[in-house]
């Protein structure tokens, strides 16, 4: 039964993680239809610039902030100078030039910092923590992740209910064109997406590395399971992001914990291919209300 | 008042509007009639900026716009209420409203929604709902609403008759005279139910193929059995 425990809050640990790469694909995908590709990649910059910051003696919370505002600037530039040009094409141009974006920038990053793994400091203890003399699965990283997770997506649910700004961003990514006769900047609101996604992903970075270890292309199967659950939510929707990253990390703990954890990944397309065939539009979506 | 020159625009090579010339005073509407594909939605659609224009120009009170980007022409205080009544249906009603002032800092907006509510009245208990709960008629009233709250000068109408009943369409003709004396707009109001828009116009323009066939006064085409056989079909 203590495994069951165990297990669960791993689980939610890494479900947070998800959530944050999940929230990151949705919040562009459902402005622009595009699937960002390289969020991996500008995580995995984006957590190399922390460590580089710390390497130099730079505090840990300031360089995991510095790190999220490159995060942000990276995303913003990429949708501004790179995504811009091929955004009036087809949808699936974009996505090829994402999937370069991917290519080029962990590849830069194993020039810049060598394609080797090394490690990075979590700065909160990893080893479980004591209750009643058991020792948990969960330490006091972990609390850390959720507190991060939670206070983001506080901090988004704010932006995106309460403020001018959220409410252009949200008419922007539903009705572009009816936003511009409004006399929204739709294409601000674009890049700022953008930022803001590839901020969530580098957060996601940076909460991951300390488990998953830093090299170029560590976040690659974070990617996979973020991506599993976008889908799960929906791939428009903020909240169904949280869902599906919790419900993703949770199944995959378990199969990881009962079944082995090489079954993780398997586990991981098994969940995605039940999920597309018994509700493709995911579970979260308005895409079907829209289509009426 | 909206001025309009020798606008043309195309898609391709597909000359979708040559060489349109109008103009529309302040509370005053005029209405622009044809049949469909007769470029009545590219007339609106290259004047606040979503088709770009081939040549001509357009001004809005000696203010030239033509040729600048959809959302600097709203801001500039051109209303667009597209086809389809624009509305943003995720949104709830509050929300669509106030993203029609969403840019303008000096307007109070609880007033300007209390003024819309008022309007509307049908409106006001819908406030917290999204948009995709109102029937046809509360949305169109919603879209006019949203294109108020900024206060323009130009309000450009597509089709608001579109799929409603009559005694609505009838009811929103009517206040959209009111508001347009009441608030000194230019308004352009382009209909393919043509008598009523012919009842609550100053002015009309009848386009075919992209041309204006016939600009007269509203109440001349009307009268017009022949003209109005001929292009309008009643």
């Amino acid at each position: 039964m203590r495994n069951f425990w165990n297990f669960l809050l791993i689980g939610v640990s890494n479900g947070l993680v998800y959530s944050l790469v999940a929230l990151g694909i949705v919040l562009i995908y459902r402005s622009t239809r595009v699937i960002n590709f390289a969020l991996a990649a500008m995580a995995t910059f984006s957590t190399f610039i922390a460590a580089s910051l710390i390497d130099r003696n730079v505090p840990y919370f300031v360089a995991f902030l510095a790190a999220i505002v490159f995060g942000f600037l990276l995303g913003a530039a990429t949708e501004r100078f790179v995504m811009r040009p091929v955004e009036s094409k087809s949808p699936l141009n974009a996505v090829i030039v994402a999937i370069g974006m991917l290519i080029f920038l962990e590849a830069m990053a194993g020039v810049i910092w060598g394609a080797k793994l090394r490690n990075f400091p979590s700065h909160f203890s990893l080893i479980g923590l004591k209750i009643g003399g058991a020792r948990l699965a969960i330490s006091n990283f972990d609390l850390f992740i959720v507190t991060v997770v939670v206070v983001l997506l506080l901090a988004l649910l704010v932006l995106f209910r309460y403020t001018k700004l959220g409410l252009m961003m949200r008419a922007s990514a539903f009705a572009p064109e009816v936003a511009r006769l409004l006399g929204v900047r739709v294409g601000r609101m674009l890049t700022l997406g953008w930022g803001l996604a590839c901020a969530a992903g580098a957060v996601a970075g940076l909460l991951a590395a300390p488990k998953v270890f830093l090299f170029p292309n560590n976040m690659d199967g974070v990617l996979i399971f973020g991506f599993t659950a976008a889908i799960i939510g929906g791939l428009d929707s903020p909240v169904g992001a949280l869902v599906g990253g919790l419900l993703t990390g949770v199944a995959l703990s378990f199969i990881g914990g009962y079944l082995g954890s090489d079954l993780e990944n398997v586990g991981a397309f098994v969940i995605l291919v039940v999920v597309l065939m018994a509700r493709p539009e995911g579970i979260f979506s308005s895409m079907s209300a829209r289509r009426v | 008042m909206l001025t309009v020159e020798n606008l043309s625009a195309s898609y391709g090579p597909v000359r979708a509007l040559s060489e349109v010339s109008l103009a529309v005073e302040r509370s005053r509407i005029t209405a622009v009639l044809g049949a469909n594909g007769a470029g009545k939605t590219t007339l609106l659609r290259t004047l606040t900026g979503l088709v770009p224009a081939a040549s001509g120009k357009a001004s809005l009170d000696g203010v030239e716009f033509l040729r600048r980007p959809a959302e600097e022409i709203a801001r500039m205080g051109v209303a667009h209420v597209p086809e389809g009544r624009g509305v943003i249906q995720e949104l709830t009603v509050e929300e669509n409203l106030r993203l029609g002032a969403i840019w303008r800092r000096d307007i109070d907006v609880q007033a300007k929604m209390a003024w819309i509510y008022e309007l509307f009245e049908p409106l006001e208990p819908r406030a917290g709902k999204p948009a995709f709960t109102l029937s046809g008629g509360e949305r169109q009233m919603l879209a006019v609403g949203r294109a108020l709250m900024a206060e323009p000068k130009a309000l450009l109408l597509d089709e608001p008759s579109l799929g409603l009943a009559p005694l609505v369409v009838a009811s929103i003709m009517s206040l959209l005279r009111r508001l347009c004396d009441e608030q000194g707009l230019s308004v352009l109001l382009v209909e393919q139910n043509a008598r009523s828009a012919l009842s609550v116009a100053d002015d009309a323009v009848v386009l075919s193929l992209g041309r204006v066939v016939v600009s007269d006064a509203a109440g001349k085409i009307r009268n017009d059995e022949a003209l109005r056989h001929h292009y309008l079909g009643f």
